[in-house]
């Protein structure tokens, strides 16, 4: 992974505990932002701190989709990650760091969508067409762009165009030159391959 | 109902009133009701295969420690491994790593020491009487049927559990329940030549790890 990704990828943990009052960050075992007690207080069955946990982690969540992710399915990703934590949530050890428990799981969903667009590879998703203000939002999905740098160019070129931009594989194909089944098979790759560095590189969280 | 951190959500709302006491998940808890089931396993075997006849006189002989002793250490790792592989905060984790390690090192340290003790016997038989293909098929059907309620019984803690990386996780799982199932094999086959453990306990480790590393991972999507 690039130095530049790394940096993009770093675990807001410490920026969060930075705006918290002290008394909530002395203890260096619990988490900065008690999120792990929360958490202990949810296996229970209290309603009160997991609606808190719920509520503190979702926006967390959006930054983190939002940088690895194109707009389209930062949502959707965020509300995977939610339910995947409610239905693993006895997976969680009482006493032990919550963030990378929490980031455990938020990565493992970003390589689903990374596969899930990578078997979806032929298809042109309407969903991910082109909007006018389309193209800066996508930009900030920038932990993916960094990614996007390993790959080789004919293979970032048409994911950057048919998954990003939203092209048609046609277009794509007059745009770059290669041919219509040289772009599927280089959208396949290069998805394929995004998955398996995510998946092998230990995430700067 | 809104909280100071955010809109109401009706997701949140929905898993919140969803939300059940449940009890934290341990691995050395899994890991002692895996031990349980080998030992009950073992015995059940026992009582209707009988344990092999020369059992002292194996207990002196080297190729049986290394037999079941590789199999004893190559199934404590990978059950190890796939047990703390079910945790999402372990998936970087480098007592994990270490363990993913060891078992590419103690395989072929295993496979190498049997060759050792396989060069140390001045056995000049014939390879196809060596390996008994009618009694190694037997013992490799035996092993994959031992294995195979280890296997149902690691799928369902992988099921319960929240592996990451469902590929090794399923691959550990096969080869923990084929080597567990080849060591409670191990007391009853009274074959400790080498070249045969290799080639028949080793193709039923082989075939049970590679069935579950292509099947478990589609029953473990989460």
């Amino acid at each position: 992974m690039t130095g530049r990704t790394a940096q993009i990828l770093t675990f807001p943990a410490r920026a969060a505990a930075a705006r918290l009052p002290p008394e909530m960050t002395t203890s260096p075992q619990s988490d900065a932002n008690g999120w792990g007690a929360l958490m202990a207080a949810a296996q229970r069955g209290e309603i009160m701190p997991y609606r808190r946990l719920l509520g503190e982690i979702r926006p967390w969540l959006l930054r983190y989709f939002g940088r690895r992710l194109p707009p389209s399915s930062v949502e959707d990703a965020v509300q995977e990650t939610l339910i995947a934590v409610h239905a693993k949530r006895h997976t969680f050890e009482p006493g032990r760091p919550f963030g990378p428990w929490l980031a455990g799981i938020a990565r493992y969903k970003w390589i689903d969508r990374l596969r899930l667009a990578r078997r979806d590879a032929a298809d042109e998703l309407p969903s991910t067409l082109s909007t006018p203000d389309h193209g800066a939002a996508v930009t900030s999905a920038a932990a993916l762009q960094g990614l996007m740098a390993t790959l080789k160019p004919a293979q970032s070129e048409v994911i950057r165009l048919v998954k990003l931009d939203g092209l048609s594989i046609q277009e794509a194909a007059a745009r770059t030159g290669q041919s219509v089944a040289l772009v599927k098979v280089n959208i396949h790759r290069g998805l394929g391959r995004l998955a398996r560095i995510v998946e092998s590189t230990t995430d700067a969280d | 109902m809104p909280t100071e951190t955010g809109p109401a959500d009706p997701l949140i709302d929905q898993l919140v009133a969803d939300l059940r006491a449940v009890r934290p998940r341990r691995w050395t808890r899994e890991a002692a009701l895996l031990a349980g089931l080998v030992i009950v396993e073992s015995l059940l075997f026992i009582m209707r295969k009988d344990m092999r006849p020369d059992m002292p006189q194996a207990l002196a002989a080297p190729a049986f420690w290394w037999k079941s002793g590789s199999l004893a250490v190559i199934a404590s790792l990978a059950a190890a491994a796939m047990l703390i592989s079910l945790d999402p905060a372990t998936t970087t984790n480098r007592r994990l790593t270490g363990l993913y390690r060891s078992l590419g090192i103690a395989l072929p340290v295993a496979l190498a020491l049997g060759w050792l003790i396989d060069a140390g016997a001045s056995d000049t038989a014939t390879l196809s009487a060596r390996l008994q293909w009618r009694e190694g098929i037997d013992c490799l059907k035996n092993v994959v049927l031992l294995s195979l309620p280890l296997v149902l019984a690691l799928g369902f803690l992988m099921r319960r559990g929240a592996t990451t990386q469902p590929e090794r996780t399923s691959a550990s799982a096969g080869l923990a329940a084929a080597s567990i199932g080849a060591f409670v094999f191990a007391f009853h086959c009274p074959h400790d030549d080498p070249l045969y453990v290799a080639i028949w306990y080793g193709g039923a480790v082989a075939v049970v790890s590679g069935l579950t590393r292509l099947l478990l991972p589609r029953l473990l999507r989460w």
